[in-house]
């Protein structure tokens, strides 16, 4: 049940590797979800050190779940509460079959993965918060309101933390926007979008919040998507930590590779995509012209040895 | 048990042979019963009883709209804190603790009273505010009733009666609604209303009998309601609707035995509620049996009271764990003096629900009598027992749930004089009530789910004033009206998170100020009427409602050969086209037009 579908993106005898867990080892049949973990969550992953976890809370008597659950529904078009686990997009990210939904209507919820670093994750609306928040219902408004000129928000706010201990930072991701005076530009997200995670931690806490408040608190349905979920891993088990290094960081075209010996060197976009591959002989120049700006992550590998190190590209 | 008892007595009574009729239908209201309010039935006669309400009391109708669900609220009173009776047995939903007055058409009643104040001694849980009483006696009358009016609005009554010793009486009443009515937005925009159309069907059949020293009348009321859910302002998508089903089946004896009064009503009451949105979501059916037994003995300076009320309830619903049941069995009794200048009651009611006791109730009321100015005093303690929904909802439902209870008290004051052809009546109410335990769904640290607790107590106090004349100036012209006013104040004591309040805070669609003003002028055959409501602001979930005044014109022209009667009447509802909202994001309609066409034989 809790397996884990592992996309090595490098590195596979490598000190360091990069998963995409997009959650499709639950082998889940089309259309059906689960919102019941065995325990306190869904553990993606269970070799030591490499695990993903998503918290769960099931409620037998009601049958209810909050934090997160797996899904595999496709509906997209019909409101309201009974379709509560069907993302709008009508699929996973990159058009696979299954991806959590997560519901924080009372708090936060979080992700963490002890002995990783989280990169970043697809995220989208679930079909019964963006049609609420396109077309209205009972208790929630439609975004823009009676006369569609509403500042109205659905925002995710993603606070990072280590060990459950947040570090202050946080960056916001709008699930929608309508703030803008012209209101051509208001938009509902509707397909998956990728959100970087920079600040190489293992856990984020998860919130979201609302211009549609009550005296009940927030009318939007609380609810989000994500998937693809992409983490660095440190296995120390195997292999020896390199002694190389990358300069300058942040880098404008050039990178300059200090080590000592022959070595593949792989840089990895952030959502774990392979855009530049060469071999090196000691130390060395890279041209990264092609390269957008953004992180990376460079991995330089040896026979016996390998490290992974966070480049920036200006 | 109580049922086959009963039956049992009354075959052992039927071979007798005195016959004394005894009213079947009367409110069993204490001394105090000068804040007793009768409805004014013939004003319109297509109404709902939410509608007559509207257009007669100064009390605040929660109504969505149209067809759609409308729910009373008296003194600060939640609509589950006021007592809905038919022939002096609740018939407030078990699982919600409503009624919803808009599929009640009141032409089905003989007599309806709005009753302010608590009367929990006597009625039992959930009259805390006040109550609507509804009372059917079989008759020979035939009535037909046809109208139409604006937004597709179609409405159908006919009743007759037929019999001599068995007499009966059959009412049936369907009316249908577009509800497409438009509304203006604060920017000027123009919507009209979609998905408000519905349909409801009534049927009820009377009866009654006098055998020997028995009164025995029995009473079926079918209802069948079809309506969709109207959009929110801030919605434009959507196909919610509902369906109710409702059976009420009820049998009251009345007897003279041993010098006293002996009354029985019993009832039996399906509900079946579904909620619908592109599918069947939830279907809430509940059954509530229901018997209430007195007896009253009344001499020249005193009367006693002693009763007993058992009530069987059931509930099913997707939510909830199980088919849930509830047993509800509650004893009074009520001692009244009376002397030249005063009348004095004690009221005492105990209850126990599943064998557990609720709150001991006692009541305590006098009032003085004589001369042009009466005044009354009454001390109570009022309870509302949990909804089963409060009980058994999944998710949220709390078995250990209290009783909300609490205390209250009023004094009334009123003035009459009647000279010639000129009367007028004027009186004068402040009260002031506490209730503890108030039940609130509210959102537990740690949970995900909301759940009630008795967190709150609310303190709701305010006064009621009244002026009516009435004026008849020549044999062709009479000149009335009838002014309500009503200020209520009712303020949560604890501060809550949610909904979020603070201490002071006035209780959600409250509104402090309530107004009425009915003017009728009758010259011969016509009448016209001019009804005036005011309500200032008022507290929704998400934002506060304006207040708003609405003006209807009613013109009547009544035609009477011997026992045929036809009235014509022409409404302009909303004739100055206000826009407002009872309900935040759910817009009135604006001016609206019908014309109604009754018959009556007597």
């Amino acid at each position: 049940m809790k397996t884990f579908y592992t996309l090595l993106l490098c590195c596979l005898v490598g000190l360091a590797h990069s998963q995409a867990t997009s959650f499709e080892g639950l082998n889940l049949p089309v259309d059906t979800f689960v919102n019941n973990a065995e325990g306190p969550g869904f553990t993606f992953n269970e070799d030591e050190g490499d695990e993903v976890f998503l918290p769960n809370s099931y409620n037998a008597t009601y049958m209810s779940f909050s934090d997160f659950a797996i899904s595999t529904m496709t509906d997209t078009e019909t409101a309201g509460f009974t379709n509560q686990y069907s993302v709008i997009s009508g699929s996973g990210a990159n058009e696979s079959l299954t991806y959590a939904v997560g519901f924080a209507g009372f708090g936060e919820t979080y992700i963490k993965t002890p002995g990783g670093t989280i990169g970043g994750f697809y995220v989208n609306n679930t079909t019964y918060a963006a049609l609420s928040m396109r077309d209205g219902d009972t208790f929630a408004k439609k975004f823009g309101g009676e006369t569609g000129d509403d500042p109205d928000f659905f925002l995710m706010t993603i606070k990072y933390a280590n060990e459950g201990i947040p570090t202050g930072d946080s960056i916001n991701f709008y699930l929608a926007d309508y703030r803008f005076e012209d209101n051509n530009l208001d938009y509902i997200v509707e397909d998956w979008t990728y959100i970087e995670i920079t600040s190489g931690v293992s856990e984020i806490i998860i919130s979201l919040s609302s211009s549609d408040n009550g005296a009940f608190g927030m009318n939007t349905p609380a609810y989000f998507a994500i998937d693809d979920m992409n983490v660095f891993f440190l296995n120390t088990k195997e292999q020896e930590l390199l002694n190389a290094n990358i300069f300058p960081n942040p880098v404008d075209n050039i990178l300059n590779i200090e080590v000592e010996q022959s070595a593949n060197v792989d840089i990895y976009s952030i959502e774990g995509t392979l855009v530049h591959s060469e071999r090196v002989y000691g130390n060395a120049q890279l041209h990264i012209e092609h390269l957008f700006s953004g992180a990376y992550y460079v991995n330089i590998t040896t026979e016996t040895k390998a490290v992974t190190k966070k480049m920036i590209k200006k | 048990m109580i049922c086959i008892v009963l039956w049992l007595f009354f075959l052992g009574a039927y071979a007798q042979s005195d016959s004394l009729y005894i009213d079947t239908v009367y409110i069993q209201s204490s001394t105090f019963s000068s804040s007793h309010k009768v409805l004014l039935k013939d004003n319109a006669p297509i109404n709902n009883l939410a509608q007559s309400i509207q257009q007669s009391e100064a009390v605040y109708v929660k109504n969505y709209g149209g067809l759609s669900l409308a729910t009373l609220s008296i003194r600060g009173s939640s609509s589950s804190q006021t007592g809905i009776y038919w022939n002096n047995l609740s018939i407030n939903n078990s699982m919600l603790g409503l009624l919803d007055l808009s599929i009640i058409p009141s032409s089905f009643m003989e007599k309806s009273a709005l009753v302010y104040g608590s009367e929990s001694t006597t009625y039992g849980s959930g009259n805390i505010g006040g109550g609507l009483y509804m009372t059917n006696e079989a008759n020979k009358s035939i009535r037909l009733s046809s109208s139409m009016g604006s937004f597709g609005n179609y409405n159908n009554s006919a009743q007759v009666g037929f019999g001599n010793k068995l007499v009966s009486s059959i009412k049936v009443q369907y009316q249908s609604i577009q509800n497409d009515y438009p509304y203006t937005l604060s920017n000027g925009d123009v919507y009209t209303l979609e998905n408000g159309s519905g349909s409801q069907f009534n049927a009820m059949y009377n009866s009654a009998i006098s055998i020997g020293k028995n009164d025995l009348s029995f009473n079926y009321w079918h209802t069948s309601a079809n309506r969709n859910i109207p959009y929110t302002t801030r919605q434009s998508s959507g196909n919610d609707s509902t369906k109710d089903f409702n059976d009420r089946f009820n049998l009251n004896l009345n007897r003279n035995i041993y010098g006293g009064f002996f009354e029985w009503n019993a009832g039996y009451f399906i509900n079946n509620n579904q909620f619908f949105q592109t599918e069947l979501i939830n279907e809430n059916i509940n059954h509530t049996l229901s018997n209430r037994v007195t007896y009253k003995v009344i001499r020249t300076n005193f009367s006693y009271t002693i009763g007993l009320d058992e009530s069987y309830l059931t509930g099913q619903s997707r939510n909830y764990a199980q088919k849930e049941t509830q047993h509800r069995i509650a004893a009074f009794t009520n001692f009244s003096h009376r002397n030249k200048y005063l009348d004095f009651d004690i009221r005492l009611r105990q209850e126990f629900i599943n064998s557990s006791l609720v709150p001991f109730i006692p009541e305590i009321s006098i009032s003085k009598k004589g001369g042009l100015i009466q005044t009354a005093l009454k001390l109570n303690r009022v309870y509302r027992n949990p909804t089963l929904n409060d009980l058994f909802w999944a998710p949220g439902g709390n078995s250990d749930l209290l009783a909300e209870d609490g205390w209250g008290g009023e004094i009334h004051t009123e003035f009459s004089y009647k000279k010639g052809k000129f009367n007028l009546v004027t009186s004068l109410t402040g009260y002031t009530r506490s209730v503890d335990n108030w039940i609130i769904w509210t959102l537990i640290s740690g949970s995900s789910f909301f759940s009630p607790r008795n967190i709150n107590k609310v303190w709701s106090r305010g006064v009621e004033y009244s002026f009516s004349s009435k004026v008849r100036l020549n044999n062709q012209l009479e000149l009335s009206n009838s002014f309500n006013y009503n200020l209520n104040l009712s303020t949560f004591q604890e501060a809550q998170e949610f909904p979020r309040k603070e201490i002071g805070d006035q209780l959600l669609y409250t509104p402090v100020h309530q107004l009425n003003n009915n003017f009728s002028l009758v010259r011969g055959k016509f009448e016209g009427r001019f009804i005036t409501r005011y309500f200032s602001s008022s507290n929704g979930i998400n934002a506060e409602l304006e207040p708003y005044i609405t003006g209807d014109l009613h013109l009547t022209y009544k035609h009477l050969i011997e026992n045929h009667r036809i009235n014509i009447q022409f409404q302009v509802n909303n004739i100055w086209n206000e826009s407002y909202r009872i309900i935040e994001f759910r817009p009135m309609a604006g001016r609206n037009f019908l014309l109604n066409i009754t018959y009556k034989l007597n």
